[in-house]
């Protein structure tokens, strides 16, 4: 095994090892002598490389993440809510809806029950929905390959 | 957006709502604080509270949505807590070997939650290096902090992922 | 037992005898229609579609004769008559999922947006010769038909992706002709879970009688509190469900890709084994959009919806929305 090199006169100062300029490397953002001293270490640096290693996998890996969608309709209540002022004064939709309940809670209890809910959660039951397409539309169209698809259970890789 | 003006909340809510919620989600790991917070920076740039420079509208949005989420985990925090080893001779833990590595393939629900239990501030940089894309220039302009230590908490929140997921 | 089979052997030769006095088929696509309803066979069908960058391969033993068909996968699914549909998951028991007294319309004609060509010469699909009917929309080919040349029964389809690559495909891996087993018999306890009941007069905003892209209503159903709204353009089916309630992510039934529906809602798609399909919420309504068209077709018309209101919480559902939330935590 290679012992690694001194690095006490290189640009990055008195230690032994890279450290944080592993990252610096990864991400362009060291100068072009600081580049060829770091270059230069990690050949004969095994800790260096592995840990350059090791970071460039994690810094993958969060680049790699995908885009989060906001859930459905977050954006459009907000503009509602935003047009009308409500978020400008006070705290968020979701701790303000908490908050008002607090108040409420005692008399909503007396009324729940009464007058039209807002929709509860419901989920749609997507393999079910595939077979009532399915089979309606086999009624009068080629039935073959209308129908055959149905007979392999629908999963959605869950 | 229109032209170098400052963009309206709306703006902000229509034409890039997918990112500040990707970058409040990444931030926070949860959808309801993501949620929250991004009612936050829609609120701060309705108020007018943040200086616009004419530039990267995505970088300004982050730079809002980073320090928004940094107040409020400081004004969270009920007792001070150990000073952030920013000091670069902190030894990083060693990475485990190629055959443990290939174990663990970085899948994203896992990478969110490792994100999650960093340290907010090595969060903070992180996410505006990896996900956003800014340099570390425009990250020590935005957190206010130099770019020593702009470079420490990227390099140490990453190792500190890479050990999470071994 | 012997009784029976003789009659029903009678029946399909009577059948048999009996089609050439049907009006002579407009299309070659009619002609298979009508192939897979007049010609017994009994044969293995191999499914195959894409998932993402993952092909799928299902192989099913399908049986037809005259008008009836059993298909047999993980699921077993019968078409008793023109109309009647049974389902059963699994070996479980049998389900009518498709009752034989709701009819959808007549479907529009397909030649007002699909050139349907003969194309000289087929591959040999299950050991026999074929003949190609290709089906275009303007420059895209969206499918290749590959028929029996004696009987017209559809041997092979290819549907194709908008790079030109085959998306889904159905194909005899064997098959024969000389059917000599008898038609399949209603199973004596087929349940009736939720069965269909066509809706005349006002039905939904969201079942307009026509989407963009040729898709023509061609039926409204309930079933549960399920509104089921039928198109066709002629060759592809494209169903839209609609039924009360908020969406939450947990109730997607995968990761999905995110695409724009109508008025800017983002809805997730998925491919299943015979297309595709896409869920979204809008105003208090889940809306699930099913169809065996390409995929482009199925964006296009889904966008075509017409937007709802804006929904209007009255103050007394905010109030039970407020104490939703604040039993949440404690839940």
């Amino acid at each position: 095994m290679t012992e690694p090199r001194r690095f006490g006169d290189s640009p990055f100062g008195g230690g032994m090892h890279l450290g944080d300029a592993l990252s610096g490397l990864l991400d362009g953002e060291l100068a072009p002598s600081q580049q060829d001293a770091a270059r230069a270490h990690l050949v004969g640096c095994p800790t260096c490389a592995e840990e350059l290693r090791a970071v460039g996998q994690a810094r993958d890996w969060v680049r790699a993440l995908p885009p989060v969608e906001p859930p459905f309709g977050f954006y459009e209540r907000a503009m509602r809510e935003g047009r009308r002022g409500a978020f400008a004064t006070g705290p968020s939709l979701r701790r303000r809806a908490g908050l008002a309940a607090l108040g409420a809670a005692a008399a909503a209890v007396t009324v729940l029950g009464v007058g039209s809910p807002r929709p509860n959660p419901a989920s749609p039951a997507v393999p079910r929905l595939v077979e009532a397409h399915a089979t309606s539309a086999s009624v009068g169209a080629d039935l073959l390959s209308k129908l055959a698809p149905v007979a392999v259970p629908v999963s959605f890789g869950r | 957006m229109a032209g170098s003006g400052v963009p309206s909340w709306e703006e902000v809510a229509r034409n890039h709502g997918r990112f500040l919620y990707t970058v409040a989600y990444r931030l926070t790991g949860n959808h309801d604080d993501a949620q929250d917070l991004v009612q936050e920076v829609l609120l701060r740039v309705r108020k007018g509270l943040e200086t616009y420079r004419p530039g990267s509208l995505e970088g300004w949005l982050s730079r809002i949505t980073t320090n928004t989420f940094l107040d409020e985990t400081r004004r969270r925090r009920r007792r001070p807590v150990d000073p952030l080893p920013d000091e670069p001779d902190r030894v990083v833990p060693p990475a485990p070997g190629a055959d443990v590595a290939a174990a663990s393939e970085g899948l994203p629900d896992d990478v969110q939650d490792a994100l999650r239990r960093l340290p907010p501030e090595y969060r903070a940089a992180v996410v505006m290096c990896d996900v956003v894309g800014l340099s570390y220039q425009e990250i020590s302009q935005s957190l206010d902090v130099p770019v020593g230590t702009v470079r420490s908490r990227i390099h140490r929140g990453r190792a500190l992922l890479r050990q999470a997921l071994a | 037992m012997r009784v029976a089979v003789t009659a029903t052997f009678t029946l399909l030769l009577t059948t048999a005898v009996a089609a050439p006095a049907v009006a002579a088929p407009a299309s070659a696509l009619d002609q298979a229609r009508q192939a897979s309803e007049d010609t017994p066979f009994d044969g293995v069908l191999d499914v195959r579609w894409q998932d993402g960058g993952a092909t799928h391969l299902e192989r099913l033993t399908v049986q037809g004769r005259g008008g009836a068909m059993v298909i047999q996968g993980g699921n077993q699914v019968m078409a008793l008559s023109p109309f009647e549909r049974l389902l059963a998951h699994g070996g479980q028991s049998w389900d009518e999922l498709w009752p034989s007294s709701v009819t959808p319309g007549p479907r529009p004609d397909a030649s007002a947006k699909y050139q349907v060509t003969e194309v000289a010469g087929g591959p040999v699909v299950a050991g026999r010769t074929t003949k190609t009917v290709r089906i275009s929309q303007g420059a895209t080919v969206r499918e290749q038909l590959y028929l029996d040349a004696a009987t017209s029964l559809m041997l092979e389809r290819d549907e194709y992706g908008e790079d030109g690559s085959v998306v889904r495909a159905m194909a005899f891996e064997s098959v024969s002709l000389d059917a000599s087993m008898a038609a399949p018999a209603k199973p004596p306890s087929a349940e009736h879970p939720a069965t269909p009941v066509a809706v005349r007069g006002q039905v939904s905003a969201l079942a307009p009688l026509e989407l963009a892209d040729g898709y023509r209503r061609v039926g409204v159903y309930r079933s549960g509190g399920i509104l089921h709204a039928l198109y066709s353009d002629g060759v592809y089916d494209l169903s839209v469900f609609e039924q009360a309630g908020r969406l939450r992510h947990s109730d997607l039934p995968g990761p999905g890709d995110p695409v724009a529906v109508a008025g800017g809602t983002t809805g997730w798609t998925y491919p299943w084994p015979g297309g595709q399909l896409v869920v979204w919420s809008t105003e208090g309504r889940i809306l699930t959009a099913v169809s065996d068209a390409p995929a482009d077709q199925l964006l296009l018309a889904v966008r075509s919806l017409p937007p709802l209101p804006p929904e209007r919480p009255s103050l007394l559902s905010k109030l039970k929305r407020a104490c939703r939330t604040l039993m949440e935590p404690l839940a």
